[in-house]
Order: structure tokens, then C-alpha cells, then sequence
């Protein structure tokens, strides 16, 4: 096959390249090898601050952790908040607030009628 | 601009050496098939703006994944085929986005002065690449670029050797057929 068109060959191999154009080059390493660095999800400030609420809260939880005195008290807060949903006149009034919450949401989600704008005449 | 040439053989160190941390080696390879891949994407876009932009979209991409690229394997295989499916993919959008079926060649027809000018044997023989259908266009002018590389120009194209040398060889007689009558 490469003998059959040997002249075609030589003249292709021959042939110079298209030119790109001016600038191509530039504005390949702009967007490759010179782009900026991108920016980091946080900043120094955010990350130190983040860090340092971080090791606030576990060190109230070791804290709070540790101390018997918490734990009971943690106990008896838990207790209460169970007897109080345990009692039916909370549960009515809490189903009451419920009901007329959900009543409320479907009243303002309804479709407004719109009437169609005439211009000056009814 | 072969890859077996001396100065291809420095690609992976260079792809390594971006790599590394000193992305300016990357630079060095724009440098060196900057012109061949913006030529691939000539040829298969027909439209310089277009060309352009696919050529810095390949390299775009080449860059940011640089990490995947095979050790061992032609840097200039790598690009060319990521510069070919880059070309592929934009003309696959402009044909959704088009109600008619693209013209087979987007050029206008040469007026009196380009058909003076294409009296060069090298103008001709250009014209008459650019007449070739879309897969023989495309399968000759990386011929062209990798030389006589069958395997790569078959792992460019995704497609099998027998088919790429089918291919290339109904492109040679269609240029000549071309070239003969010119």
C-alpha cells in the first residue's frame, strides 16, 4: 500500500501544519499552567474559628460529661419532659396548635382568582 | 511532530515533572503540539474559531487530567484523541442544536483569487483533504501527524486497524483521484 502511493506520501509528509492563531498559546497556559490557584472552601480566619468553637464544645462536653451532677439532672429533665407529653391536656392543645397550623397553610396555599387587566373599561 | 521523534521522548518526563509540582513543564508541551493539535481540529471542525477552541479545551482537559495519563503511552496519542472527541463532541451539539444536517463542507465555495492562489501543489493538495469526507479527512491528517503510527491513529479514533487502514487507503486514492484531475 505505501508503495502504491509513495509521491502522495512524500508530498503529505511535505505539507506544513496550519498556523494556530496569534495568542492560542497564551491563553492555553492563561487557563492551564498560570491560572490562579482556586479558592480554598474556608479561609485561615474561618478555619481557626471553626477550630476553636470546636474545642469549646468538646470541652463543655467532657465537662458536662464527667460531672454527676449533670447526669442527674440531665435524668430528672428527661423524666419531666415525658410526664408533660404523657398528660392529655397537653396533647389536645398540642394537637389544637397543629391543626389550626396545618388549616392556616392550606387557606394561603389556595390559587388566587386573577382577573384579567382591561384598559380603562370594566 | 512524529511521537517517535527525539524530542517526543521526553513527554512523560515532562508530564511527570508537572506532575511533581512544576506545572510549567506542561508549558513546554503546549509548546510542542500546540500547532499539530489546533491542525487536527482544523481539519476536523473546518472553522479556525471553532478549531481554536477545541484546541484549548483539549489541552484544558489534558491538564486537568494529567494524573490519569499512562505512563509509557505517546503524550501525542493522548492529546490528539482528547482533542478528537473534544471536536466530536462539539459537532455532535451543533448537529442537535441544528434543524438541517451540516453541509459537508462548511467553507464557501473559493472565489477567483483563493482558486489562483491554490495553484501551489500544496494548496491543492490541502483543498483536496478538505473535500474528503468527514472519516477519511480525519483518519489522513493523523496520518499526517503520527506518520505511518496505525496503531495510534486506530486508538485515537477508537476504531479497529483494519478499519483505520480501509479508511486510509480509500483517502489516498480519493487525493489522488483528486489531485489527478486538478
Amino acid at each position: 500500500m505505501n508503495d502504491e502511493f509513495d509521491d502522495l506520501d512524500r508530498a503529505l509528509f511535505a505539507l506544513p501544519l496550519e498556523a494556530p492563531p496569534p495568542g492560542l498559546r497564551e491563553s492555553i497556559l492563561r487557563a492551564t499552567v498560570y491560572a490562579p490557584a482556586p479558592e480554598p472552601a474556608f479561609r485561615t480566619w474561618e478555619i481557626a474559628a471553626i477550630g476553636a468553637a470546636l474545642a469549646v464544645a468538646v470541652w463543655l462536653g467532657i465537662l458536662l460529661a464527667t460531672d454527676r451532677a449533670f447526669g442527674a439532672a440531665l435524668t430528672l429533665g428527661a423524666l419531666a419532659l415525658g410526664r408533660a407529653f404523657s398528660d392529655p391536656a397537653t396533647l389536645t392543645w398540642l394537637s389544637v396548635g397543629g391543626g389550626i397550623a396545618i388549616w392556616l397553610t392550606i387557606v394561603n396555599s389556595a390559587p388566587r382568582l386573577r382577573l384579567p387587566i382591561r384598559n380603562g373599561k370594566a | 511532530m512524529n511521537a517517535s521523534s527525539p524530542a517526543a521522548n521526553d513527554d512523560g518526563i515532562l508530564v511527570a515533572t508537572a506532575l511533581a509540582g512544576r506545572p510549567e513543564a506542561f508549558g513546554t508541551l503546549v509548546e510542542r503540539y500546540e500547532r499539530a493539535v489546533y491542525h487536527l481540529c482544523l481539519r476536523t471542525m473546518r472553522d479556525p474559531e471553532e478549531a481554536a477552541d477545541c484546541a484549548q479545551e483539549a489541552f484544558f482537559k489534558a491538564f486537568r487530567s494529567l494524573a490519569t495519563f499512562k505512563p509509557g503511552s505517546r503524550f501525542s496519542t493522548w492529546i490528539f484523541s482528547i482533542a478528537y472527541h473534544a471536536c466530536c463532541d462539539r459537532l455532535g451539539r451543533k448537529k442537535r442544536y441544528s434543524n438541517d444536517e451540516l453541509p459537508e463542507r462548511a467553507d464557501p465555495a473559493p472565489g477567483p483569487a483563493a482558486v489562483a492562489e491554490q495553484n501551489d501543489e500544496a494548496q491543492l493538495l490541502r483543498a483536496a483533504i478538505e473535500a474528503l469526507p468527514e472519516k477519511y479527512r480525519t483518519v489522513i491528517t493523523l496520518y499526517h501527524l503520527q506518520g505511518r503510527q496505525y496503531e495510534e491513529i486506530a486508538e485515537v479514533l477508537k476504531l479497529p486497524m483494519g478499519t483505520v487502514k480501509t479508511h486510509l487507503f480509500r483517502a489516498k486514492e480519493l487525493l489522488r483521484k483528486a489531485l489527478v484531475t486538478e
